[in-house]
């Protein structure tokens, strides 16, 4: 008996690799282990990768029952195992079916009409047996893709080509380098708002020297939103002053890009070069689409790009004559600040939001000479949170203002008198970060008066206090008492203990859950200002090698 | 045994138990403990049997009446407004009473009854017990402070107070029950495990002379504030001690003033016990058995300075231990005193703490500190 135990593992153990082998090597049938044997899955998956070898698409399938999201899972199932550059895949979750063509000769041969009718006709037409099922699926691909060559259809142009802007018409406006600004392979402008809006972006573009473009396509194929935008401004040489580099590619231009793909109302916005430094991604999430993306989840598209387009023009004038819009509190001109104390600043300013609910700032400019005109610019345009107190240094000049009714009831009057001469001298000797400590420590205090309340709980509990002495001065007085025991009495050695015995009667056990104890950390960690923005723009690199910024969501 | 199981409660929590049929065992249905039936009438015996052990030697012993010539020269005076009697001789004829300070005392000749065994003669005067009275008043800061200057001792009297005096070798068993719990945790489940036991323990000690108060007039508190006397120095009874002294006699039974013993004798012997009970989370006692053997009892003068102090219309009693000099006696409280030293004491608890928050806030911790 041990002895043919032993023969079984050692046959099992040989087949592992050959199994294995199987899977990994032009595999194009996935499906939940209890569907099929191996030897069905064996068998139809010879018949895909004939298909494969004689007409150069993958036909794929997979049922996975316990997939959610099919439409995303599909997509990185492509990512994943198809390997041709035409490909068709049909895949089942539990619930629903998705086809998905990959590569211009699926999307001619095998388009949605196709899958549709007589591929899931035949799929359909055959009941039960799931092996005779999946053949009828490639057969039918099959024939779909015999009748496609058949019918004397030349293979498509490359997918290189569907970056061309060739096809965009003559009276969009060009960016610097000739680029269109306004790409709407969508159709969701008209002519005349694609054109108004095309001239619009090229003057901001031109002013700004920084390209402003916007892009719409149907869908991304199997791209995310952010691929599908940095590789369309990449490939295309969009960016003012790209320069073209041994590739051919150019990378490096400055600009900004919105992306918009209707199939699953994807956007994505991509930065390059100064858009990167000017679009921070505080810029981006907190001041820029908050603009736009209202117009576009009601599909006002031409609304939305111009508020797109407004908010690129104030943005790139904010980064051009002072500095890119983020989440800072604090900002010095060089000189005033050293990199760790800007921080330090950052840092202590960003705590006092979250502890106070208040914001503060800190403008640090001793040699601007129109200083006033600049902070009021600032605390209007700069300053999202709707109570804020501002320490301004400008030349010869302190400025103390706030916003909001915090601002209104605490920082005023002879408050604000209290703060300027605690802040004067400090900043006179040139200690500007010392004068911003005094700033925070003295709005600390404002926000934190003496809590009257307090100090009379406090006088009262020691009221209370003084009963205790009296407690014992009352005792003094008395001096009758009822005795009740006999202490003195018991002649001493003769307590002896004669009998002492414990038995058990018993022993019950109760249960309840355990409840791990929830660790403190520390004291829980504290929300960063700006909602968990630090500052500045995050990067990463597209499929060209290029350098991009930007963000992406749904509409 | 055809004993029946009719109500029994649970040794473990006291609650009523209920007999199982299908485990054939009396089950808890608070506690979940269960017992066999047998052991539950076991142990109920044992508690029965106890409080029918408790016995108690007789305390009379041979009397010791009067002699004839003894009592010559000794009368009873009887006080007209309070029924008070005490015994003296002819030199307190024109005494107040020692229980009321009333001034009208009617004498009759003394008739037999319990001669003292034990006398503690005097050995404090009525200048010591002036001095202690003073004393006594010292340092009591809520006493009023007219009392110190306008109070009047109108009357000091030196007087024997009858006291049975209580000596008895105690036996004395307890019963506790007592839990012990564990508790541990697997990860997924916390469990508590609870045992319960039953304790008992027994002891035995001798008590000497523990003297309670003969007399139903004098106060029983007061009395006992007197104590400790040290009865060495008792001599036995003679009627020269009493000379120049009242004598009150002993008007409560002994066989009703042991009862007062006893329940002290239990008392020190179950809190000598349940030092014996560590080790277990909770202990309550569920019986006590007290036997007493040996048991004697002496008939005993003691000497007292009862101080009659009027102040305000009322009358203040205060005693003194003639033999120690201790001095007992509730004093008045002075309203105004009491509110004079909260205001202090409040006031400066309230500046302090007040302050410290006034100092907290300006040091930088912003109010939240308290």
């Amino acid at each position: 008996m041990k002895r043919i135990l032993s023969i079984l593992l050692i046959a099992f153990l040989l087949l592992v690799p050959v199994l294995s082998a199987q899977a990994d090597n032009g595999q194009y049938v996935y499906v939940d282990e209890d569907l099929l044997t191996a030897n069905e899955v064996r068998t139809v998956n010879d018949r895909a990768v004939e298909i494969a070898n004689n007409r150069g698409v993958g036909v794929y399938y997979f049922y996975y029952g316990d997939v959610e999201d099919l439409t995303s899972f599909i997509m990185s199932f492509a990512k994943e195992h198809v390997v041709e550059e035409n490909a068709l895949v049909l895949g089942f979750s539990s619930d629903y079916r998705y086809f998905l063509q990959i590569g211009p000769i699926a999307e001619a041969a095998l388009s949605d009409e196709v899958c549709e009718g007589p591929i899931m006709e035949a799929y359909r037409s055959v009941k039960g047996d799931p092996e005779r099922k999946l053949l009828a699926y490639f057969n039918a691909a099959d024939e779909a893709l015999e009748a496609y060559f058949a019918s004397g259809a030349t293979v498509p142009a490359s997918s290189e080509d569907d970056w061309s802007l060739a096809d965009v018409p003559a009276n969009i406006a060009r960016t610097d380098s000739g680029k269109p600004t306004v790409v709407d392979r969508a159709n969701l402008l008209t002519d005349s708002e694609a054109e108004s809006l095309s001239k619009r972006l090229k003057e901001i573009g031109n002013a700004y020297k920084c390209d402003v473009v916007v892009a719409t396509v149907p869908r991304l194929g199997f791209k995310t939103a952010e691929e599908y935008a940095d590789d369309f401004f990449d490939y295309n040489g969009y960016g003012y002053g790209a320069v073209p580099d041994a590739n051919g590619t150019t990378v490096d231009g400055d600009g900004i890009l919105l992306l918009i793909s209707t199939e699953a109302r994807d956007f994505a916005v991509s930065t390059s070069g100064y858009g990167i430094t000017a679009f921070t991604d505080y810029g981006i999430q907190e001041y820029l689409e908050p603009k736009f993306l209202s117009y576009l989840g009601s599909n006002d598209y031409a609304g939305g790009f111009d508020a797109y387009a407004d908010g690129c023009a104030e943005l790139l004038k904010m980064a051009r004559e002072e500095f890119p819009y983020d989440c800072y509190h604090v900002y010095a001109e060089t000189g005033t600040l050293d990199s760790v104390q800007l921080a330090n600043a950052n840092e202590a300013a960003e705590r006092f939001v979250d502890e106070n609910g208040v914001a503060i700032y800190y403008l640090c400019f001793p040699s601007n000479t129109d200083f006033g005109a600049f902070a009021e610019r600032f605390l209007a345009e700069r300053v999202p949170e709707s109570n804020a107190f501002v320490l301004g240094v400008g030349k010869d000049e302190i400025k103390l203002t706030g916003k909001g009714p915090l601002a209104a009831s605490r920082f005023s009057g002879r408050r604000l008198d209290k703060v300027q001469r605690e802040v004067e001298p400090l900043l006179r000797s040139g200690d500007y970060y010392g004068a911003f400590e005094a700033f925070t420590a003295r709005c600390n205090k404002l926000m934190h008066p003496l809590n009257i309340i307090a100090v009379l709980l406090a006088a009262g509990v020691g009221l209370l206090f003084g009963f205790l002495p009296l407690s014992g001065m009352k005792r003094q007085l008395v001096s009758v008492q009822r005795r009740t025991d006999a202490d003195e009495y018991l002649v001493p050695s003769t307590f002896t203990l004669t009998q002492n015995s414990d038995v058990l009667l018993g022993t019950n056990v109760s249960r309840s859950i355990h409840v791990q104890p929830t660790s403190s950390g520390g004291g829980g960690s504290r929300p960063s200002g700006g909602g968990g923005f630090h500052g500045g723009s995050s990067t990463h690199t597209s499929s060209s090698g290029g350098t991009h910024g930007g963000h992406s969501g749904k509409f | 045994m055809a004993q029946q199981l009719l109500e029994y409660r649970c040794p473990a929590c006291g609650a009523s138990l209920q007999f199982d049929s299908g485990s054939q065992q009396v089950v808890c249905p608070y506690c979940d403990s269960s017992f066999s039936p047998q052991d539950l009438i076991d142990y109920d015996s044992f508690l029965k049997e106890d409080a029918k052990n408790e016995t108690s030697d007789s305390w009379s012993k041979d009397a010791d009446r009067w002699e004839k010539d003894e009592t010559t020269g000794l009368n009873v005076y009887t006080c007209a407004a309070c029924g008070g009697e005490v015994l003296g001789d002819d030199t307190l004829a024109s005494a107040r009473c020692p229980f009321c300070d009333n001034t009208v005392i009617m004498k009759r000749q003394f008739t037999g009854d319990w001669k003292p065994d034990l006398v503690l003669p005097f050995k404090l005067d009525k200048k010591a017990a002036q001095e202690a009275f003073r004393k006594h008043l010292f340092g009591k800061k809520l006493l009023p402070k007219e009392f110190r200057s306008e109070s009047n001792i109108e009357e000091i009297k030196g007087l024997y107070v009858p006291f049975w005096l209580f000596s008895t070798d105690v036996s004395a068993s307890v019963r506790y029950s007592g839990t012990k719990s564990r508790a541990w945790t697997d990860g997924s489940f916390d469990y508590v495990e609870t045992s319960r036991y039953a304790l008992l323990r027994a002891a035995d000690a001798r008590f000497n002379r523990l003297p309670v108060d003969g007399s139903e007039k004098m106060d029983d508190a007061l009395m006992d504030s007197l104590e400790p006397f040290n009865f060495n120095e008792a001599v036995d009874f003679q009627t020269a001690y009493l000379s120049g002294y009242f004598s009150d006699r002993y008007d409560v039974e002994a066989d009703i003033s042991v009862e007062r013993a006893k329940a002290r004798f239990r008392k020190t012997v179950s809190e000598r016990l349940s030092t014996t009970t560590g080790g277990f989370a909770s202990v309550s006692m569920q019986s006590t058995a007290l036997s007493e053997r040996n048991n004697f009892r002496e008939y005993a003068l003691l000497p007292v300075w009862l101080l009659h102090v009027r102040w305000n219309g009322k009358l203040y009693t205060f005693a003194m231990n003639g033999q120690t000099g201790k001095l007992v006696g509730d004093l008045p409280l002075s309203k105004k005193q009491y509110w004079k030293y909260w205001l202090l004491y409040g006031g400066l608890g309230a500046a302090i703490l007040g302050g410290l928050v006034v100092l907290g806030h300006f040091l930088g911790c912003g109010g939240g500190c308290l």
